[in-house]
């Protein structure tokens, strides 16, 4: 990484996460590195593919009414993904953890309140028919408010496994996989599913009988499945 | 007159800095138009309409700059190719008869230039009309025309606009709207 002045924000299994100024805005530069055990120009189709997909989804999302980072430049050379970077923000994984560490009369309401609003913004990205893959609290931010103290606005991120399709049965999966995401890391917060699937089903009736099914469906499968191994 | 320069540093790794200078009343679009055409004025000449912001014009300058680093730019110069960006058109000449200049009365010229250039300074003396600072780029901006070609028409009332069209200068060359 030659960029002066940015310094490392996150170290993860695809892509190291740089932060820094860039454009005279607080950016994040997401560089997905070279896996030296894949062939050199397989490596180069995924690592192409994902920030395709990544940077695509976020787009489209924002015309859903989600809010994504801005992009200020996709750089397949480097490959790189610089955007926007939330300053005022936690992710909502750390989010509810704070909460329930130092609980107090409100906290109930504001884990409600956090979790309706996730149920409609994965709503609002599945009425657009993106399907997310990968939808865990750490894969979602909180932006501060600066007028009140409440974290207020949901930035959805880490769209690298994303794709566009219709049908029901990709919806369902994408809300399977968010649900087994809260029972790892959010054990202590047994409501915090079905809160978000009712966020999930009052901001709109369309095709909801048919995704709920599919991902009744693929809930049993699952379960059967870990009874079995 | 230096007040009305404004200037935006690009990536890093350029070196190069962008630099904006909004006219109005212009007498002479003819000869710029020609001057830029002919390869003898080194920048781009954009509709100031057409700008909603001057991050706007960074962002399509700065992915100019890059490419041509790299070498994969889809125009001639890297002047047209700022043009072209904006646009999230793919098609070059409607792209470049969009947000270029026409017969236009305002008009924003920018070059890309490194710290010991100065050619610009000779080039904005030809210009016969009136320097106006950046910070007046709304008032020459068209919201309706903006919304239009960036194909926002049916976007809700409090959507950053801003944010979705930088978002889709950078994304045109893989992503259809
Ligand atoms: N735009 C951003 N603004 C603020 N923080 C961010 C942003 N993007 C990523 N992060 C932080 O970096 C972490 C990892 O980013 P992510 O895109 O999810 O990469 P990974 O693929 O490694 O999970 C996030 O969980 C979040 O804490
Ligand atoms: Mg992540």
């Amino acid at each position: 990484m030659c960029s002066n002045d940015f310094k490392i924000l996150k170290q993860g299994a695809e892509a190291k996460l740089y932060l820094g100024n860039y454009l005279g805005k607080p950016t994040v530069i997401k560089e997905r590195f070279k896996k030296k055990y894949r062939h050199p120009d397989l490596d180069e189709s995924i690592t192409k593919e994902r920030i395709k997909n990544e940077a695509r989804s976020i787009v489209r999302a924002k015309v859903a009414g989600v809010k994504t980072p801005s992009l200020y430049l996709v750089d397949f050379e480097r490959r790189r993904i610089y955007m926007q970077y939330f300053e005022h923000s936690v992710t909502v994984k750390d989010f509810i953890i704070n909460i329930k560490k130092k609980y107090t009369d409100d906290s109930a309401a504001k884990l409600n309140k956090v979790a309706r609003i996730i149920g409609e913004n994965v709503r609002k990205l599945h009425i657009h028919n993106i399907i997310h893959s990968d939808l865990t609290t750490s894969n979602m931010l909180l932006v501060k408010d600066d007028e009140k103290d409440i974290n207020q606005e949901l930035v959805i991120i880490d769209f690298g496994l994303s794709y566009i399709d219709t049908r029901a049965e990709d919806k369902g999966v994408d809300l399977y996989v968010l649900e087994r995401a809260l029972i790892s890391t959010h054990n202590d917060c047994p409501d915090l599913f079905s809160k978000i699937l009712e966020g999930y089903k009052a901001y709109s009736n369309t095709n909801i009988k048919e995704i709920l099914h599919k991902f009744e469906d693929v809930r049993a499968r699952g379960r059967k499945r870990t009874m079995v191994g | 007159m230096s007040d009305y320069q404004y200037t935006s540093y690009l990536d890093p790794e350029l070196k190069t800095s962008l630099k904006i200078f909004l006219f109005k009343n212009v007498n002479n679009v003819d000869d710029i138009r020609k001057n830029i055409i002919g390869g003898v004025w080194k920048c781009a000449a954009i509709k100031p309409s057409l700008v909603l912001d001057p991050f706007q014009v960074i962002v399509a300058a700065n992915r100019a700059a890059i490419a041509e680093k790299f070498g994969n730019m889809i125009t001639k110069t890297v002047h047209s190719e700022i043009i072209y960006n904006l646009s999230i058109s793919k098609n070059i000449s409607q792209s470049l008869k969009k947000f270029g200049i026409d017969q236009d009365e305002s008009l924003l010229l920018c070059f890309l230039s490194t710290d010991d250039d100065n050619e610009f300074e000779s080039v904005v003396k030809q210009v016969d009309g009136e320097q106006c600072p950046l910070t007046e780029l709304s008032r020459y901006t068209d919201i309706k025309q903006v919304k239009d070609v960036y194909k926002l028409g049916s976007v809700g009332k409090d959507t950053d606009l801003l944010d979705i069209i930088v978002s889709r200068i950078v994304t045109k060359n893989f992503v259809t709207f």
